[in-house]
């Protein structure tokens, strides 16, 4: 399971905060946790949605000098404008193995242009599978999102190797079969592009549940059984962990068992003291 | 590399479970470093006797056992140190059986009903070729009417059964019980595997039991010289 850490996003408020206070070992101790615990990308979103574009750019340019001094790890630049990500990747200059997060299926102007960027560094691009009419409910719907993403990629020189789809989740608390969905639509995009690879973001299967964290691991390790490529998570929290070896271990990448042994030795599966 | 320290290092390979150089190993940090494969290359270039490779197998493969019964060890280790020795043998197997005929008699062998360990049995029949004997390998799990039925038609000179577990070493009599019913008595029947004895032998009346492949050998070669 490719791991991206997804702990450095604006949208959270203490990353916010860190990004306007230009609090750097805010930012160093977020990055090297996810280091720390097996993460293979580190995300970096610079968006705090008050600033401008320039002021954006700019912060994640920021991101990306404190990323490149603490961690070995590949980077993903996020954003969703492609000036901000081409400034970021103009900096970045291929200084580490990255990728690019994200486009969906609406395929505006900007994100055809986010798709030309990643077709002139050939980096991998994670795509959603939604439109401007949102998620759809239906397996068939967000298969026929990815096919029309697929067609204007490779229309562009970005190869399937290159295209992570998210299929993306919808609470299971107003409409108990979405996970279910899910985990279908894995299937089939890897049937339909099997060299493409998948993505997921995990929390919001159990929006509006308790014990999220139980909800959300076991969704990753079954989702991870349908073939799930790689998860967009917090591999800091252990239930995380937890589900992406038994998922590996289920989903028949754990040869001999040694990543699950070697979990176990480590203690990963130890009761927790009350 | 001195001798010894290449079979010090074929043995860690083989507990280890390390395959080859592109294999992780059991604590995930050996890829990269020569593995079984590799290991078995270096020690016939270094002109080690393939038996003496043979012999670090069984003290490897004793090794895992021993940290399997503590609980370290788990199945699926135990299954990868067991490929790393099924895989070397290949390699090893035309050394062995380099330059002999065949035509000291036919031996017929099984690891019997129950039972699915094969290495020591697959060493035995290497070391049964090398020394000019006809094999034919039933494999594992072997039911004692088919291996009656084997008898009738190939008709071999010997029979080896082949058991590790306490509980499959049982079968072991019910299998000579049939072969002398179906009338087949003078077949000689060897057997061996971790928990037989000489004595367990005698009480099902098995004409031989072997410790080991060398002891297997040895055995034989007194059953031709006293014809
Ligand atoms: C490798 C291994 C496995 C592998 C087998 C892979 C394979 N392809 O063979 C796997 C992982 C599949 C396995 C499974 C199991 N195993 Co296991 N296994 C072993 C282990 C570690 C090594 C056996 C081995 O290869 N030895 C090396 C060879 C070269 O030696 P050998 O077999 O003794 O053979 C030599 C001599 O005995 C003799 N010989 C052997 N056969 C014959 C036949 C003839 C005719 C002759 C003349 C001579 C002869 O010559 C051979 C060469 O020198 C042993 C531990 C041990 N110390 O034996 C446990 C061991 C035999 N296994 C054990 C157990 C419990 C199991 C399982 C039940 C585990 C489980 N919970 O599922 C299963 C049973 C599966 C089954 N139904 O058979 C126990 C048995 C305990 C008991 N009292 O019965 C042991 C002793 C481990 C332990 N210490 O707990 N196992």
């Amino acid at each position: 399971m490719i791991i991206i850490g997804e702990r450095v996003n604006a949208t959270r408020k203490a990353i916010k905060t860190a990004i306007e206070q230009k609090d750097r070992d805010g930012i160093i101790s977020e990055i090297t946790l996810q280091d720390k615990y097996g993460a293979d990308y580190i995300d970096l979103n610079a968006g705090t949605g008050s600033g401008t574009v320039q002021q954006e750019m700019d912060d994640l340019c920021w991101l990306v000098d404190i990323a490149l001094e603490c961690t070995e790890k590949h980077l993903v630049l996020d954003a969703a404008s492609p000036e901000i990500l081409s400034n970021a990747a103009e900096h970045l200059n291929n200084r580490r193995p990255w990728m690019l997060n994200s486009i969906n299926g609406e395929l505006s102007q900007e994100e055809l242009g986010i798709i030309e960027l990643a077709a002139s560094y050939q980096v991998p691009l994670i795509a959603l599978a939604m439109d401007s009419d949102g998620i759809p409910p239906t397996v068939e719907k967000r298969l026929a999102i990815c096919e029309t993403i697929m067609q204007e990629c490779e229309s562009r020189g970005l190869g399937e190797d290159k295209v992570f789809f998210d299929p993306l989740v919808l609470p299971i608390s107003t409409d108990h079969k979405q996970a279910l969905v899910t985990f279908q639509t894995i299937a089939k995009i890897k049937e339909r592009f099997p060299k493409a690879k998948t993505t997921l973001g995990l929390s919001n299967v159990s929006h509006g549940l308790k014990k999220r964290a139980l909800v959300n691991g076991s969704f990753l390790t079954t989702a991870a059984c349908f073939g799930l490529d790689s998860a967009i998570c917090d591999p800091s929290r252990k239930s995380i962990r937890r589900a992406i070896v038994t998922g590996d271990l289920l989903g028949g990448k754990d040869r001999f068992c040694r990543k699950f042994s070697r979990s176990l030795r480590q203690g990963l599966f130890d009761e927790e003291k009350k | 590399m001195s001798k010894n320290k290449t079979l010090e290092a074929l043995k860690h390979a083989i507990v280890m479970g390390h395959l080859d150089s592109d294999d992780e190993g059991y604590d995930g940090m050996m890829e990269g470093t020569p593995g079984t494969m590799e290991l078995v290359e270096t020690a016939l270039g270094d002109g080690i006797d393939p038996q003496v490779i043979l012999t670090t197998f069984n003290e490897a493969m004793e090794k895992v056992g021993v940290k399997f019964e503590s609980g370290e060890y788990l199945l699926p280790d135990m299954l990868a140190s067991a490929e790393c020795v099924g895989e070397a043998m290949d390699i090893l197997e035309p050394k062995l059986a380099a330059g002999s005929g065949s035509g000291k008699g036919k031996f017929l062998i099984a690891t019997v009903k129950g039972d699915l360990h094969d290495i020591g049995k697959n060493i035995v029949i290497t070391m049964l070729k090398g020394a000019g004997y006809q094999v034919k390998d039933l494999g594992i799990d072997v039911p004692a009417d088919d291996i009656v039925a084997a008898i009738k038609e190939y008709q071999p000179n010997y029979v080896g059964l082949s058991a590790l577990l306490t509980t499959t070493m049982i079968e072991m009599e019910q299998v000579v019980k049939k072969i002398r019913e179906a009338g087949f008595n003078d077949v000689k029947i060897f057997i061996g595997g971790a928990p037989t004895s000489e004595e367990f032998a005698k009480k099902i009346g098995a004409d031989m039991h072997c410790r080991d492949a060398m002891d297997t050998i040895e055995k034989i070669e007194g059953t031709q010289d006293a014809s």
